[in-house]
């Protein structure tokens, strides 16, 4: 019995629960095949520990029912008002691109966790994309050089070789 | 092994070939040979009839005509004897005393006159025992003859009969000589052309045995070899060739594996070298932060060794045609504009500027996934070549039968020598970091939508990259156009 077989198992004695995937296999039909199957979403070996959680996490928000969404996110002394598109930081409105918003958004949505460089890429601009070179790194930086002033408490966190992180403490 | 031998030619198709043509010969000309047997006896036995006929009937008038005196035995004899003389024989040595018989019986059966061997009382018994039809020939067989006669009758006018008979020695010699010559001849014509088809067959088909074994020979250890070909062009020739150059692909198929094995293991071995380095180093290190460090930088390089070991699986998937596409409808524009604005900062920082010219939303039918890999392919290889102060300008155009994409920049370009592989696998200019898999997995996407890829050295300095998609027809369009407005 292969772990797809298991799922179909579960599904058919009635089990609700959601499927997350490990797979060493990466194809394109692999993939497609298991998420056609009945499971939830499909993690390929090698993967990191935090997306894993990120994953799980998205998993468990998706099967439970929808609260009223907050229109204001607020971590330390940084705000993002989510209906105006605006952030602030101590008071002072930080001067943000729309996607820059976009990352800070997902950061603060996120806080106290670490996000990958690749949930990065997919939450914020929508691809699932593994680029050579350091795309990420150098947004997060600009975002920083406005969000974390000078004399100001650094907010995001560099995880080294696993992504960035808010903390709320 | 003369038994094994043997056995082979036995079991060989030669051997059945020409078993089955000869059998099939030899039971038709013998169908042949039974017609023209039964034609050529009849004709005799009619030949022989009309004589017999006609001569009982001569004889009876003979009979009738005498005068029943002394004399009438002496002359009816005589006249009988005569006729015996003039039988129709083919063969002169089949004459002999008993060749003919004359008898004449009383209305009573009793023998009145006899003419030929012996008393002619054992031809009277064996006339007899038979009912005989006047002017109707019929066989009779006597006791003592190993051969039987054919006799005619005539009834005369005082109730007697006349009987002439000619024994069937010589029509029976003559079918008998027929047979022994046509069995002979026939069975020489058999064994002779069984022996010219089965070698003519085996000589045939020994290119087949020949390629059989050269195959065998192949399938066990030496891919380099070839099976033999003759000159001519015939089925046999041309499977030959046929094997051959399926045999020329299967040797450059391993061949081109052994090589992205090969490659792979060389590339695989230097990370895998440098992890472990590292690990050993965050067990030896002096202080926290070296050890940290060196954990981290095994993460690193762990990432950068996974992100290789997928781009070349892609690479491998896509040259050997076994991407499965879902094909939506991408509109080019959005897609660029979107990586524009991902790769703008880096571009800056690094002080490339970068430049989108685009007519508006373009709409391809293709795999978004392998797309946006594509894409981040091609700002990632300008990312890496060029240096500060180069322009990339990107456009997109909307060709007839095709969305062009083009990329030009004014860095160094392409190394003249890579520049006919650009597209093949592991192929990087002398001072590129990268490995080599960028411009083939590019390629490699673009051929599988149906599109085109090129890339060349500008005239002025710089590279210029132009990957064409097939535009979809137009009813796709409009349905793409709605979806893209309903999504909005």
């Amino acid at each position: 019995m292969d772990g797809i077989d298991l799922i179909l198992k579960l599904r058919s004695l009635g089990v609700r629960a959601p499927v997350l995937i490990l797979s060493a296999r990466r194809s394109v039909d692999d993939r497609v095949r298991g998420l056609e199957q009945g499971g939830d979403d499909y993690l390929t070996k090698p993967f990191a520990l935090a997306e894993l959680l990120a994953r799980l996490r998205n998993l468990v928000r998706r099967n439970t029912p929808a609260t009223a969404e907050a229109t204001k996110l607020r971590v330390r002394d940084l705000e993002l008002d989510l209906f105006r598109r605006e952030a602030t930081r101590a008071g002072q409105t930080l001067q943000l691109t729309p996607q820059e918003f976009v990352l800070l958004e997902y950061l603060c949505r996120n806080v106290g966790r670490v996000v990958t460089r690749s949930m990065i890429l997919e939450e914020v601009w929508g691809m699932r994309i593994q680029p050579d070179t350091n795309v990420v790194d150098v947004h997060i930086y600009r975002l920083r050089g406005k969000v974390d002033g000078k004399g100001q408490e650094p907010l995001i966190r560099t995880m080294r070789g696993v992504g960035y992180a808010i903390n709320d403490k | 092994m003369p038994s094994t031998t043997s056995r082979t030619s036995i079991r060989s198709a030669a051997w059945r070939i020409s078993l089955w043509g000869t059998l099939a010969f030899a039971f038709g000309t013998m169908f042949v040979f039974i017609f023209l047997h039964s034609f050529v006896a009849s004709d005799i036995e009619r030949r022989s009839d009309s004589w017999l006929s006609g001569e009982v009937e001569v004889l009876g008038d003979v009979a009738n005509r005498t005068p029943k005196d002394a004399l009438y035995g002496t002359v009816v004899e005589e006249v009988a004897e005569l006729a015996g003389k003039e039988v129709p024989l083919l063969y002169r040595e089949s004459r002999s005393d008993d060749t003919v018989f004359f008898l004449q019986t009383g209305s009573d059966g009793g023998l009145k006159l006899w003419v030929g061997a012996g008393s002619g009382l054992s031809f009277v018994q064996a006339i007899r025992g038979l009912s005989i039809v006047p002017d109707q020939p019929t066989d009779l067989q006597v006791k003592g003859f190993g051969v039987p006669y054919r006799v005619a009758s005539f009834v005369m006018n005082d109730g007697s009969t006349i009987y002439l008979g000619l024994s069937e020695r010589d029509e029976l010699r003559v079918l008998r000589q027929l047979r022994v010559r046509f069995i002979s001849i026939w069975a020489l014509l058999v064994l002779l052309g069984f022996s010219i088809e089965f070698f003519t067959t085996r000589r045939m088909l020994r290119p087949v045995r020949e390629i059989n074994e050269a195959a065998s020979r192949i399938g066990h250890s030496d891919l380099t070899a070839r099976v033999p070909t003759t000159p001519q062009n015939d089925e046999v020739g041309q499977l030959a060739g046929t094997l051959n150059r399926m045999l020329d692909r299967i040797e450059s198929s391993v061949h081109q594996l052994h090589t992205i094995t090969d490659s792979l293991a060389h590339d695989l071995r230097s990370p895998l070298t440098a992890i472990r380095g590292k690990l050993e180093m965050s067990l030896t290190g002096a202080t926290e932060d070296e050890r940290t460090e060196a954990i981290i930088g095994s993460i690193d390089e762990l990432d950068r060794l996974t992100d290789f070991l997928n781009k070349s699986l892609d690479v491998a998937e896509a040259r050997a045609d076994a991407l499965r596409l879902s094909p939506v409808a991408v509109d080019l524009d959005e897609l660029l504009r979107v990586m524009v604005d991902l790769y703008e900062p880096s571009m800056s920082e690094k002080g490339i500027s970068m430049w989108l010219r685009s007519t508006g939303p373009l709409y391809v039918e293709a795999d978004a996934a392998l797309l946006h890999r594509m894409a981040a392919n091609l700002f990632d290889n300008e990312l890496k070549h060029l240096r500060a102060g180069c322009t990339v300008r990107i456009s997109l155009s909307d060709q007839a039968q095709a969305a062009m994409m083009v990329f030009e920049d004014d860095g160094p370009g392409f190394d003249a020598e890579v520049t006919p592989h650009l597209f093949e696998d592991r192929v990087r200019g002398k001072n590129s970091k990268g490995h080599g898999l960028g411009l083939a997995f590019i390629g490699a996407v673009a051929r599988a939508h149906g599109g085109t890829v090129s890339a060349i050295n500008r005239i002025g300095g710089g590279a210029r990259i132009e990957v064409t998609l097939p535009a979809p027809e137009k009813k796709g369009v409009e349905a793409a156009e709605q979806t893209a407005i309903g999504s909005h």
